[in-house]
């Protein structure tokens, strides 16, 4: 037993080699003063709790004194941790070294078989204050944060059912992620949790910072910019798609779950839709679904009429937009190009600068640059107009991922409505939608209910019909229990 | 090929979208050159003889169920003749996904892009075709299915045309020779040629049955709408003035005259764009998947799909001006005969089909 304990304290002298961070306190436990050691990795266990969890028991004299044999010292040492929730036995060195750099605090003793490890995680945690990007006037306004249990946590308050899974998964060689894998036992198809477990399980690399990483390691689109997952801000939308049959996926350091499979119309849902009622919501989402277009085409249609079929345009619009050309030198595709470039540096810019910084850019460069353009004939206000007008129905998608993508097809449009006007852009479209129906996402077609159609579906696509009346789950997903409600 | 299940109502919507395209546009020059006034008439003859092909198609279907037409032909003919008929099959969708992209090609010149080369037009609607194949017949059917809307809409925006109809321009009514209207018959029915996607594209439907019932409500829809469309186009423009237009159809869009709609002329001949490029796709999946179950999948999908839309390119630049593209297409009504009635029959009839047990 001695060996074992000096072959342990080996390992710790070979870990504190490497890392300066590690605290090894050596003590002995009474009454036999049987020498003790406590290491774990300064910054990411609470010291407090370590203190009166662990060395304040550890410490404390006993009255009563067993023998010396090792499964008593671990059980005397057990008695003592009580107010630790969280304990195990480990006796792999590999092992004890992975949950030592895992926060876990490591307690060697003379005479005891292995290492015990207790888990006291102290590391720097935010609150789960409102969400940064979906927010909601009716909704609860808690959001998600970095830690993985607290997360799960979150589900499980709102979800108390017996029959949510969650599965624990460790993801990144070198990382040692830890990722839950949520569904509803009796709901979520068994083949779409499998295909999901298969997949993440697959991944093989360094590491995963983000569940951004789970998300693109997981998806088998190829170049798509379209996402095929959904990035959850908030516990309640979770737990909706949870009881839809999907699968949530929570990865530690990361205040983002992904939920699968994701159709097209979801990216353009918010929470909102279903706090109010069904006029304001089916409102709320057309009107997403009109900005979608308008986000993707209003540059590429402008270039196209203005290019090519100018006549179609009011006379007297015509006649504006044709005295406000002629003083600009360059043609209509490079100002409309220059313009979006202009205004994708400043988001870019502002996204990247400290908020009140971010603003102040965003008016400097929306009024003072937008007018110096102007000024110089560098560019129409017709297209700062159409540009500004384009990026502003950007900012109205609720998916940050699905608003990107949009970006960057929108400066795609642009070119074959130059080269070949309407035809060019009503081409482009078509090239988008037989793209966006060759893609799903964990089996289940993107584009449904739409293609194919399921008609039960198209009840919560573009529009949301009252709640009373959605009494199935979404059918395009196959859950094993379809029936979520009855008149 | 993967296998690409197609669910009924995409296989309805694939059959629906095949036929409005080249066939509609060209069709009511045609018929008021052969029949004057009386051109519907043939319409709603070469409407028979489309849902009879379709019929009879059905019917080897279902005595062969599971299985792809170069195999039932097979079974049911002897090798050369099977084989013939499978070449002769392919060529009839390849000349016709050629002929359809070259009157679209034509179209979107003439109205859209006066100034671009032909080859340029035909090149981006060759890739799109290229790209839309590359998901098989699932993908073609859910693209039919997504855009199956346009049609009812294209429909609509017809309908105010109807206040230059004159009743006076379909009378007399049933004067024309009979004879005029038999002769005229087969060049018509190339426009129908969609029956022969049925035995193409039902094998890969999931339920072969539902999608066999959904076969006949479409046809007789699809031979309901020519016919109207024929008698729309005489009624407003006269037999006299539509036996000499190229388009037709196109001309009776730009004879709306109701405001705003007026204006939008343009956003007709997008949406006609749209609408005619689906039976060039729908023919070329029909070659692909052809070719896919005679070569019984020896050749990779993409490859096939690459050679077929380079043999669509080269056929389509190979017709020297449209009036040839025209005369093309009137002379496959022949080869629709051909292929939609007598094959079928010839199937049917054959003793080597009948000593053969139905196989799943």
């Amino acid at each position: 037993m001695q060996n074992d304990y000096a072959a342990l304290c080996r390992v710790l002298a070979d870990i504190s080699a490497g890392a300066d961070d590690l605290i090894r306190r050596e003590v002995s436990l009474p009454p036999e003063n049987i020498p003790c050691v406590i290491a774990f990795l300064d910054g990411i266990v609470n010291k407090e709790l370590l203190n009166a969890g662990i060395l304040t028991p550890i410490l404390q004299p006993e009255p009563y004194c067993a023998e010396k044999s090792p499964a008593d010292i671990r059980e005397r040492l057990l008695r003592r941790f009580l107010c630790v929730s969280e304990v195990k036995t480990l006796s792999d060195g590999e092992e004890i070294r992975a949950e030592l750099y895992t926060g876990g605090i490591v307690v060697l003793a003379a005479g005891m078989e292995g290492a015990l490890i207790l888990r006291l995680d102290g590391f720097m945690r935010r609150d789960p204050g409102a969400p940064l990007n979906d927010r909601t006037v009716s909704g609860p306004r808690d959001s998600f944060t970095e830690s993985l249990p607290g997360n799960v946590g979150l589900v499980r308050k709102k979800l108390p059912d017996p029959r949510l899974r969650v599965r624990k998964m460790l993801c990144g060689r070198r990382t040692r992620t830890n990722i839950a894998l949520l569904y509803v036992e009796d709901i979520a198809p068994p083949e779409r949790v499998r295909e999901v477990e298969a997949r993440i399980r697959k991944i093989d690399i360094d590491g995963i910072l983000a569940s951004g990483y789970i998300a693109q390691l997981t998806e088998r689109t190829g170049g798509s910019p379209f996402p095929t997952y959904r990035e959850i801000e908030r516990p309640d939308i979770a737990v909706a798609a949870l009881l839809e049959g999907r699968i949530v996926v929570l990865c530690d350091h990361s205040p983002l779950a992904l939920s699968f499979p994701t159709i097209f119309p979801e990216l353009l849902q918010a929470a909102e839709d279903y706090y109010e009622k069904p006029t304001a919501g089916t409102f709320a989402r057309l009107l997403r679904w009109v900005c979608f277009f308008l986000a993707i085409s209003l540059p590429a249609l402008y270039v196209a009429l203005v290019s090519f079929r100018p006549e179609i345009l009011p006379y007297d619009l015509l006649v504006t937009i044709a005295g406000l050309r002629s003083e600009v030198p360059f043609p209509v595709i490079w100002e409309t190009l220059f313009i979006e470039f202009a205004v994708q540096i400043i988001i870019e810019s502002a996204l990247r600068l400290p908020e009140p910084l971010g603003q102040t850019i965003g008016v400097v460069s929306g009024i003072i640059v937008g007018q110096a353009i102007i000024s110089a004939s560098l560019a129409t206000p017709m297209v700062l107009i159409v540009v500004a007008l384009a990026n502003i129905c950007t900012f109205c998608i609720p998916s940050f991922s699905l608003s990107v993508a949009v970006r960057i097809l929108r400066l795609c449009m642009v070119f074959p409505a130059a080269l070949f006007g309407i035809f060019g852009f009503s081409l482009s479209w078509m090239f988008l939608l037989v793209h966006m129906q060759s893609l799903d996402s964990m089996g289940v077609p993107y584009l449904a209910p739409f293609a194919p159609n399921v008609p039960t579906d198209r009840k919560d696509a573009a529009l949301r019909v009252p709640l009373r009346d959605m009494l199935h789950r979404p059918r395009s997903i196959g859950c094993t229990n379809s029936r979520r409600a009855r008149r | 090929m993967e296998t690409h299940s197609l669910s009924t109502r995409q296989y309805g919507a694939l059959l629906t979208a095949s036929a409005f395209g080249a066939g509609i546009l060209t069709l009511p020059r045609y018929l008021c050159a052969a029949a004057g006034q009386d051109g519907w008439v043939i319409v709603l003859l070469s409407g028979a003889v489309m849902c009879a092909s379709g019929l009879l198609y059905l019917r080897l279907c279902r005595r062969y169920p599971g299985l792809s037409l170069p195999a039932i032909v097979h079974r049911a003919l002897p090798v050369p003749a099977a084989f013939l008929s499978c070449l002769l099959l392919l060529c009839f969708f390849l000349i016709t996904a050629a002929s359809s992209i070259r009157v679209v090609t034509e179209v979107t010149l003439l109205y859209l892009l006066p100034n671009t080369p032909l080859w340029a037009v035909a090149l981006v609607y060759v890739l799109f075709i290229l790209y839309a194949l590359q998901g098989g017949g699932r993908g073609v059917g859910r693209f039919c299915e997504m855009t199956g809307f346009l049609l009812p809409l294209s429909f609509l925006l017809l309908l105010p045309s109807l206040q230059g109809a004159q009743a006076t321009n379909l009378a007399p009514a049933l004067t024309c020779d009979p004879s005029a209207l038999f002769s005229a018959l087969p060049m018509a029915s190339y426009s129908f040629g969609i029956s022969l996607l049925v035995p193409v594209f039902l094998p890969l439907t999931e339920d072969p049955r539902a999608a066999g019932r959904a076969t006949l409500p479409r046809l007789l829809f699809v031979a309901a709408a020519f016919v109207l469309i024929c008698l729309l186009a005489v009624a407003v423009l006269g037999a006299d003035t539509v036996s000499h237009m190229l388009f037709p159809v196109i001309t009776l869009y730009k004879s709306v005259t109701v405001p705003v709609i007026e204006r939008l002329d343009l956003f007709f001949l997008t949406l006609w764009t749209v609408l005619a490029v689906r039976p060039c796709l729908n023919f070329a999946c029909a070659a692909v998947q052809l070719t896919d179950g005679a070569l019984q999948k020896r050749v990779p999908h993409r490859g096939l799909t690459f050679a077929v839309g380079g043999l669509l390119f080269l056929l389509m630049l190979a017709q020297s001006d449209i009036i040839l593209t025209i005369r093309i297409i009137h002379y496959l009504g022949y080869g629709y005969f051909l292929l939609g009635i007598l094959l079928p029959i010839l199937c049917l009839l054959s003793p080597r089909g009948r000593k053969e047990p139905s196989c799943d």
